[in-house]
């Protein structure tokens, strides 16, 4: 039995699956070094795949790089995607080590390693603790422990998950109309230049606001406008037409996507950037209370906004 | 004695209860993230108790197949993701072990029905290495040389044509020797960052950031001619 104070682990029995699963990945393999790192590896997310499982987080093994028979040749990675949180590299740990060791061709791109140590006859993988500094090697006794590694998840989680960005900065569109402005949303002319204002439409039953979004950082950024309108269309339904406009500039750059979310975070709508574009728009409409998410995309920069009608 | 035992199983069920309740005081839904971790943390601790207690059945009636540690083995992994995600499910008046040995019953038939479904003796014919290979035996499942044409040989083969030129061209500013198509052989080698930077006389990390990312289009690029 465990006593309390014992250090917080997770074992893992590796059974037929989890070695047919490593003998798969490793053959034809020759070279018996790059063989054992394939199969340890597989193992090795096996072990972390199954751990965070239990843990009721969700994982995408198969869309992993650990998955793909070419850049197991090429990259010594043993990660495992974690949805919505980011990549995890499980590390594998050989019986009698001391330290855990981090190839630098994984030192990017991660939000953890958690080392994963083995029993010689292999039929045993433990979890042991995790780091979140990517450096050439860490001592085994310098990991942090397990209750660390599901506090940090957790909060990534929570981080990450719609529900959270409702509570602090949701955008109550739907008293707009009663002359609610949330903060932070401009009238349009204070945004956009007088050539590009006789662009968006006016109506007397309708309110139209903006915000400069500013997408990238440094070097590459790119300052836009999200242009939103809405108009009553019912009792119970709203018109909303949301816009992208370029700021500081005519067209905008092929490729800016704007995606309308539905509650659960399903794309409902989508529309992208062609060449020369002065602006790109979606029309929807939504019933009272219902919540939706307005996203836009350029490269590898993305900014959300929150709304409930 | 009987008494001696039933007094160690009283101490474990009530070990066991206390971390279910533990778990239970924290909603999974929780929108604050030490109370979602609180709850995981139980689970965690109730499920290396669950292992280490003794008490998990044998599960005897399956012990005359062939495959009986297999079956076991994976039973005892989807009982365990099974517990955790219906904890709330858990009754008090039934001891912990004799609830979570009702799943595990159920779910080593499911795994030894469906196994026998499959045919059992399918997989095992077409394997000629033993199936759990230890740490030592890993050499073991080498494909022998000349047996068959290694995937390995041939994306070697692959990168030393370098079709369209493009690894050969790729190379660390200034450092012409390190370009991709140098880097690419050496890792398929086996060679460890410590000894690629020496051989090509650029630092450690200059290398394999470089390496790193040109991954995505050296894998596309590859791809093609594999």
């Amino acid at each position: 039995m465990n006593s309390i104070t014992e250090q917080l682990t997770f074992s893992v029995t590796l059974s037929t699956k989890a070695h047919a699963l490593a003998q798969e990945y490793s053959q034809g393999i020759a070279n018996p070094e790059k063989h054992q790192q394939i199969y340890l590896n597989t193992l090795a997310v096996y072990a972390v795949d199954h751990y965070l499982q239990c843990m009721k987080f969700e994982t995408d093994w198969l869309s992993s790089d650990s998955r793909d028979r070419l850049t197991i040749q090429l990259m010594n990675v043993a990660d495992l995607e974690v949805k919505n949180l980011g990549k995890l590299e499980c590390r594998p740990v050989l019986p009698k080590a001391e330290v855990c060791e981090i190839p630098p061709e994984v030192w990017s791109d991660r939000i953890g390693y958690v080392a994963v140590q083995f029993n010689s006859d292999l039929k045993e993988a433990t979890i042991l603790g995790f780091t979140t500094q990517a450096k050439a090697e860490v001592p085994l006794n310098q990991l942090q422990s397990l209750e660390d590694f599901l506090l940090y998840l957790s909060e990534l989680e929570i981080a990450e998950s719609p529900q959270h960005e409702d509570s602090s900065s949701l955008v109550k569109i739907g008293q707009w109309l009663d002359g609610f402005v949330d903060a932070g949303w401009q009238t349009i002319d204070h945004l956009l230049n007088p050539q590009q204002l006789g662009l968006a439409f006016k109506s007397a039953v309708s309110i139209t606001r903006g915000q400069k979004i500013d997408l990238g950082m440094q070097l590459e950024s790119l300052s836009v406008a999200l242009v939103v309108k809405i108009a009553a269309a019912s009792e119970e339904e709203v018109d909303i037409l949301t816009q992208v406009y370029p700021v500081e500039n005519h067209i905008l750059p092929e490729g800016m996507k704007l995606n309308i979310h539905d509650e659960s975070g399903e794309n409902v709508l989508e529309v992208i950037s062609r060449e020369e574009d002065n602006w790109i728009q979606l029309e929807f409409s939504a019933e009272l209370g219902e919540k939706f998410q307005i996203i836009v995309t350029h490269g590898d920069s993305q900014e959300t906004r929150v709304f409930e009608v | 004695m009987a008494n001696d035992f039933q007094d160690r199983d009283d101490a474990l069920n009530q070990e066991l209860q206390q971390l279910i309740n533990e778990a239970k005081r924290y909603p999974s839904e929780s929108q604050n993230p030490t109370d979602r971790a609180k709850r995981r943390i139980a689970l965690n601790k109730l499920i290396n108790a669950i292992r280490g207690s003794g008490k998990l059945s044998k599960q005897a009636q399956w012990m005359e197949s062939p495959n009986y540690e297999d079956y076991y083995h994976e039973a005892l992994q989807i009982t365990f993701g099974e517990i955790c995600q219906k904890i709330e499910q858990y009754k008090p008046k039934y001891p912990v072990m004799a609830w979570v040995n009702v799943i595990f019953s159920r779910r080593i038939y499911d795994v030894a029905k469906k196994d026998q479904r499959r045919g059992i003796t399918q997989l095992y014919k077409q394997q000629k290495v033993p199936l759990v290979l230890a740490l030592d035996e890993i050499y073991k499942d080498l494909p022998i040389e000349n047996e068959i044409y290694s995937e390995e040989q041939q994306l070697k083969e692959i990168i030393k044509n370098d079709p369209e030129k493009i690894l050969e061209n790729d190379y660390i500013q200034n450092y012409p020797q390190a370009n991709l198509k140098a880097i690419l052989l050496l890792v398929l080698e086996g060679k460890r960052w410590k000894d690629i930077s020496e051989e090509l006389g650029v630092p450690i990390s200059t290398a394999s950031s470089f390496y790193q990312r040109r991954m995505q289009k050296t894998v596309t690029y590859l791809k093609k001619y594999i």
